[in-house]
C-alpha cells in the first residue's frame, strides 16, 4: 500500500504545477473559430435584423393595400371648416354637420338640381385603371346651406385611384359642390373599418359636404392624379373660415379621424392615397478597383463580376422612396507576387586561355570556368472565388423628365455576408479563407423608362467595401466597385 | 494578471479577458491534455476545443467559483469525450496487456526527464487505465467521482486504477524509478 501510495503521489508530485505551453498554431485555431462564432452571432442579428426590416416592408405594403381594397369611398372636399396651417394642408375638423331627418329633403333638391351636375372623367395617361371620375353636382347657395346647416350628401359611386387633391383659387361659384369617389370594381372583402358604420355598395349612405371649390383633374407623376380644388375670393370672403390660398390634398384628407364626426355623417372611408411600390429585377457586372499598400508589391486583378438584384421600392411620396431587397454578386480576385529565388553557384561560361609554341602554334588550352549565382524570378499566385448576399437599404430620389422617364438617385449601404474559397494557393504570403460580415457604402443612378406599369432601366452603382472579404497580414486594402446593369421594374399600384 | 474586472469582462464577452485567461491557463491545461491524449496533436485539438467551449460558456460562468477549476473541469472533460470519440477505448479486463507491453530500460536523470518519462508511461497505458489513473492518481477525484465522470461502476473504477497502478508499478521496478 506504501508502495502504491508512492507511485500516486510520485505522477502527483511530478505533475504538480507542470505546464506546457501550447504552439501558437492552438490559439491562432482558437481565434479563427471565435470568429466564426461571432461572425454566427452577428449573422443572427443580421438576419433578424433584415426579416424584420422585410416584415415591416411586408406589413407596409399589405396595410397599403388593405386600405384601398375598401369598395366604397367617399371624398368631400367640403365641410372643411378650418385650416390647421396652410402649408401642411391640414384639414382639423369638419365643421358642417346633416341630420338624418333631412336627408330626403336634400335628395329631392339634389335631383332638381342635377341638371347642373357637371362630370369630369379623366383618363391617367399611364394607367387605364386610375380612371377618375367627378360628379359635380349644385345644390344651393352657400346661404341656404348655412340654414340647412350645410347638408352632406353623396352621389354616384365612380372609382378612383392615385388621388391626391392639391390647390388653388381660380374659379368662383356660390353653389356647393357634393363629389363621392367610389371604385368601379367591387371587391368582394368591401368592409369598412368602421363596424358602426356598414356600407353596402348598394345603398350608399348619402353624406352631403358642402363644397365651394372647383374641381379639375390634373396628371402627375407615376401615373397619379391630382384633383386641383379651386376657390373663388368672394366664397372666401363670406365663409371666414375658407382660406383661399389653402392647399388641400389627399394626405391631408387621410389624417381626419372619421370617429371625430357624429355617426350620420361619417364617411364610409376616408380616401387613401395609395403610394405605388416599384419591384426591380436588376443584374449586370460589376468591376472592382483595389489599393493595395504591401511590400514587396502584390498584385491584385479582380475580374468583373456578375451580380444579381430584386429589390423593393416603398414610395413615400411622389418622388421619395426606400428600398430594400437581395443582392447576389461572385467575382474572382487573383493575387500574385514575383519573388526571386537564389539558386546554387553555377558556371555561366569559360574564359578559355591558349598555350602557344615558338611559332605561335595553339598547342593546348585552358578553360576557366566564370561561376555565377543562379536566379529564378517565380510568380506566386492565389486566387479566389469571393460571393457574397447582401441586404440593400437604399434611400431614392426620383427626377421626372416626363410622365414615363425618370432618374432615380439612390443611396445607401449594403449588408454584406460574404465568403470565399481558395481556389489554388502557391503565394506564401498568410491569406485567410473567411466567411464574414461587411458594409458597403453605396450610390446608385437609374435611369428608368415606364411604359404603364413595367419599366426597365440602366443602372450604374458605386460603392466602396468598407471590408473586403480577402485580407493579408500587414496589407492594407481598399477596395471601391462600379456596377454596371439594366432591370425590369413593375410598378404596383 | 487576471483580476476580478478581467473576469467581469469575461463573462461580458470581451475577447481580451478570453485572451488574458487563455495566456494565464493555456499551458496548464496543455500539461493535462498531454496526460489524457496519446500524441502532441491530439492534445492540441483538445485544448483548441476547451477553449472554444470555454468561450462559449463564458456566460455560464459563476463569478465566485475559481476560474482555473471551472476551466479544468471543461478540459477534462472535452478531453474524455475526445477519447472517446477518438479513441473508441474499452476499459481493459484482460491483464495480458501487461505481457504485451515491453519497457525500454533508461536511467532518469533529473525532474524534467522523470516527468517526461512518467508521461511516456502514462501513454503506454491503455486507454481506460490511463483515464481512471489520471482521474484518480493526478485530478484527486473519488472513485465515485470517476466512476460518474465516465459512466461506469464504482468498482470498475477501483479495478482500472488498480490494474494501471500494478501496471506502472511493474514499469517502474524495471525502471527503478519508484525505488
Amino acid at each position: 500500500m506504501k508502495e502504491q501510495d508512492e507511485i500516486k503521489d510520485l505522477f502527483k508530485d511530478s505533475f504538480d504545477g507542470f505546464e506546457v505551453t501550447p504552439p501558437a498554431s492552438v490559439k491562432i485555431n482558437i481565434d479563427q473559430k471565435i470568429s466564426q462564432i461571432q461572425a454566427k452571432g452577428r449573422l443572427k442579428w443580421y438576419f433578424i435584423a433584415g426579416i424584420s426590416v422585410l416584415i415591416l416592408v411586408f406589413t407596409v405594403f399589405l396595410f397599403n393595400r388593405e386600405k384601398s381594397d375598401v369598395s366604397t369611398t367617399q371624398l368631400a372636399t367640403n365641410g372643411i371648416s378650418e385650416y390647421d396651417d396652410k402649408t401642411s394642408n391640414g384639414i382639423s375638423e369638419y365643421g358642417d354637420k346633416t341630420k338624418a331627418s333631412e336627408a330626403s329633403e336634400i335628395e329631392s333638391k339634389l335631383n332638381s338640381a342635377s341638371k347642373e351636375n357637371q362630370t369630369i372623367d379623366n383618363n391617367s395617361n399611364d394607367s387605364k385603371s386610375s380612371k377618375t371620375a367627378l360628379k359635380k353636382t349644385s345644390l344651393k347657395t352657400s346661404k341656404q346651406l348655412d340654414k340647412t346647416n350645410k347638408k352632406q350628401k353623396t352621389g354616384n359611386p365612380k372609382k378612383i385611384k392615385n388621388t391626391s387633391v392639391n390647390s388653388n383659387v381660380k374659379n368662383t361659384s356660390k353653389s356647393n359642390t357634393n363629389i363621392t369617389f367610389t371604385k368601379k370594381n367591387k371587391s368582394k372583402k368591401s368592409r369598412s373599418k368602421y363596424p358602426n358604420k356598414k356600407i353596402n355598395p348598394e345603398e350608399i349612405t348619402p353624406v352631403m359636404y358642402e363644397n365651394p371649390y372647383k374641381l379639375k383633374t390634373e396628371d402627375n407623376i407615376d401615373g397619379r392624379e391630382t384633383i386641383v380644388a379651386t376657390l373663388e375670393k368672394n366664397d372666401a370672403a363670406q365663409n371666414p373660415y375658407i382660406d383661399s390660398n389653402a392647399i388641400v390634398n389627399a394626405d391631408s384628407l387621410n389624417s381626419i379621424k372619421n370617429d371625430s364626426l357624429e355617426e350620420n355623417y361619417r364617411m364610409a372611408d376616408i380616401p387613401k392615397v395609395k403610394r405605388p411600390w416599384l419591384f426591380s429585377l436588376k443584374t449586370g457586372t460589376s468591376l472592382g478597383f483595389n489599393q493595395l499598400n504591401a511590400t514587396p508589391a502584390l498584385a491584385l486583378k479582380e475580374k468583373s463580376s456578375f451580380f444579381i438584384q430584386t429589390e423593393f421600392a416603398y414610395y413615400l411620396n411622389s418622388k421619395m422612396a426606400l428600398s430594400s431587397g437581395v443582392n447576389y454578386q461572385n467575382n474572382f480576385e487573383n493575387i500574385s507576387q514575383d519573388q526571386t529565388v537564389l539558386g546554387d553557384s553555377v558556371i555561366l561560361s569559360y574564359n578559355y586561355t591558349y598555350v602557344l609554341d615558338s611559332m605561335q602554334t595553339v598547342v593546348d588550352s585552358i578553360a576557366i570556368p566564370v561561376y555565377g549565382q543562379d536566379s529564378t524570378t517565380i510568380n506566386f499566385a492565389n486566387s479566389y472565388q469571393v460571393y457574397s448576399i447582401g441586404l440593400p437599404i437604399m434611400f431614392q430620389y426620383s427626377f421626372e423628365f416626363n410622365p414615363k422617364l425618370f432618374l432615380d438617385l439612390s443611396a445607401g449601404a449594403i449588408l454584406n455576408l460574404q465568403g470565399s474559397r481558395t481556389n489554388y494557393e502557391y503565394l506564401n504570403t498568410a491569406s485567410r479563407t473567411v466567411n464574414q460580415f461587411s458594409v458597403k457604402a453605396c450610390l446608385r443612378s437609374q435611369l428608368r423608362y415606364q411604359f404603364s406599369n413595367w419599366g426597365v432601366s440602366l443602372n450604374t452603382n458605386f460603392g466602396y467595401d468598407f471590408k473586403p472579404v480577402q485580407s493579408w497580414e500587414n496589407v492594407t486594402r481598399k477596395r471601391s466597385y462600379l456596377d454596371l446593369g439594366v432591370g425590369i421594374h413593375y410598378m404596383i399600384k | 494578471m487576471i483580476t476580478e474586472q478581467v473576469l467581469v469582462d469575461f463573462t461580458k464577452g470581451k475577447k481580451y479577458a478570453f485572451d488574458v485567461i487563455y495566456s494565464s491557463y493555456a499551458a496548464g491545461m496543455y500539461s493535462i491534455c498531454l496526460r489524457y491524449t496519446r500524441c502532441e496533436d491530439d492534445a492540441q485539438d483538445v485544448l483548441q476545443e476547451a477553449f472554444i467551449k470555454v468561450y462559449k460558456n463564458q456566460s455560464q460562468y459563476q463569478l465566485s467559483s475559481p476560474i482555473g477549476a471551472w476551466i479544468k473541469s471543461i478540459t477534462i472533460n472535452t478531453a474524455l469525450t475526445y477519447i472517446q470519440k477518438m479513441y473508441k477505448y474499452q476499459l481493459h479486463e484482460d491483464e495480458k496487456v501487461f505481457d504485451e507491453l515491453v519497457w525500454e530500460e533508461e536511467p532518469t536523470v533529473d525532474v524534467e526527464e522523470l516527468r517526461a518519462k512518467l508521461m511516456q508511461i502514462l501513454n503506454k497505458l491503455p486507454e481506460g487505465y490511463r483515464l481512471v489513473f489520471n482521474l484518480y492518481a493526478i485530478e484527486n477525484l473519488s472513485h465515485k467521482e470517476i466512476a460518474e465522470y465516465l459512466g461506469i461502476s464504482e468498482n470498475t473504477s477501483k479495478t482500472q486504477y488498480f490494474k494501471a497502478k500494478k501496471f506502472i508499478q511493474k514499469i517502474l521496478e524495471s525502471e527503478k524509478i519508484a525505488g
